[in-house]
């Protein structure tokens, strides 16, 4: 319901939508939440843009018709192919490929590996030695000589479990440091998809790229999506809402 | 261009029922509305964009004002009637007055 209203705002003139655009929106989600009729108040929202165009530009209905069609198309559909493609900052394709390349050597590895030799090998080429695992709080609760004892463990699951794959958010990169933003074993079943947002900062040496920190910033298997209605990403609900004043 | 109320003209039935509203103290816009609607007896349900075009138009005319309250927020501001406002909605009350008495006066006429 929010999103027809934001679109629908968008008909107005900016200087309209910047003096009163928060205040129609609180009122409307109050109108929602008791059960008012929203098609009378779609309809008042467009015939309030029309109103507030042809006052703004001075000009008949038809111009202010006219106006609400460059708008539509400006905001539906020239302004998300320009926000898609040149005036968001851009991800870096060599430091994306240089992430890619490092998980998809390990997780091959740890599903192939069939020694404990082989787990400590792999574990020393990802992972540096004061490498740490950080909780949501902030606190440090592995370090690589807990994840080394616990290697025998990790060996005995079947290695399709072993490693269960990510989708990379972000990845950037200097000449030192490497940062992974991404949804752990994104999963998918019923219609729900679930993940554990992380970030994991790569150091760089004479033996390559060694991860050093990795931060779980959400509980594991968080609910991402529903039915392919994303739960965690913008436009959020009033209640995960927090602008200024 | 600005567009204000015209001083001369009747007043339309939300620019008259918002005044009407904000006769005995402050309101903000969902305030507004629901207080509208039991004006009106239920009849009147003005919707967000047809409260929010009058606001604007009673701002410029300078009929009524943004009111700051010590929770007032972005997206909950208050409005109150100005002087010339009242002097408006009270015009406007006369000319509905005079227009009831003609009324009265010639359905008196015609049952006697």
């Amino acid at each position: 319901m929010l999103r027809v209203f934001d679109l629908l705002s968008m008909l107005y003139p900016a200087e309209y939508r910047a003096r009163f655009g928060d205040e129609m929106r609180a009122v409307f989600v109050e109108l929602d939440r008791r059960g008012w009729w929203l098609l009378l108040e779609y309809g008042g929202l467009v015939r309030g843009a029309l109103r507030e165009r042809r006052r703004h530009m001075g000009v008949l209905a038809g111009g202010a018709a006219f106006a609400s069609v460059v708008n539509l198309l400006l905001y539906w559909y020239l302004l998300p192919i320009g926000v898609a493609h040149g005036q968001t900052v851009k991800q870096d394709p060599s430091a994306l490929e240089v992430a890619r390349s490092i998980y998809s050597r390990s997780f091959t590895a740890l599903r192939e590996a069939k020694t404990i030799e082989e787990m400590r090998k792999l574990s020393d080429e990802m992972d540096a030695p004061e490498w740490i695992s950080v909780d949501r709080f902030g606190r440090t609760v592995l370090t690589k000589k807990d994840v080394d004892r616990d290697l025998e463990s990790l060996l005995k699951l079947p290695p399709e479990r072993r490693a269960a794959g990510m989708d990379i958010i972000w990845a950037e990169k200097d000449a030192e440091r490497l940062i992974v933003v991404a949804w752990m074993m994104p999963t998918e079943s019923h219609g729900v998809t679930r993940g554990t947002l992380i970030r994991d900062i790569f150091v760089s040496g004479a033996n390559g790229w060694r991860r050093v920190r990795h931060d779980k910033i959400t509980p594991n298997d968080m609910v991402l999506s529903v039915d392919g209605k994303a739960q965690v990403l913008p436009p959020m609900d009033e209640d995960h809402r927090v602008r200024p004043r | 261009m600005r567009h204000v109320v015209e001083e001369q003209e009747p007043l339309s039935e939300p620019v008259f029922l918002i005044l009407t509203s904000l006769a005995d103290g402050p309101r903000h816009g969902y305030g507004l509305i629901r207080d509208i609607e039991t004006l009106s007896g239920g009849r009147v349900r003005l919707s967000t964009g047809t409260l929010y075009g009058a606001l604007h138009r009673l701002l410029d005319s300078r009929w009524i004002e943004r009111f700051q309250t010590d929770d007032t927020s972005r997206d909950k501001q208050s409005y109150r009637l100005t002087g010339t406002g009242r002097s408006r909605l009270e015009a406007d009350l006369e000319r509905l007055r005079a227009l009831a008495r003609a009324a009265s006066a010639r359905l008196r006429v015609r049952e006697a």
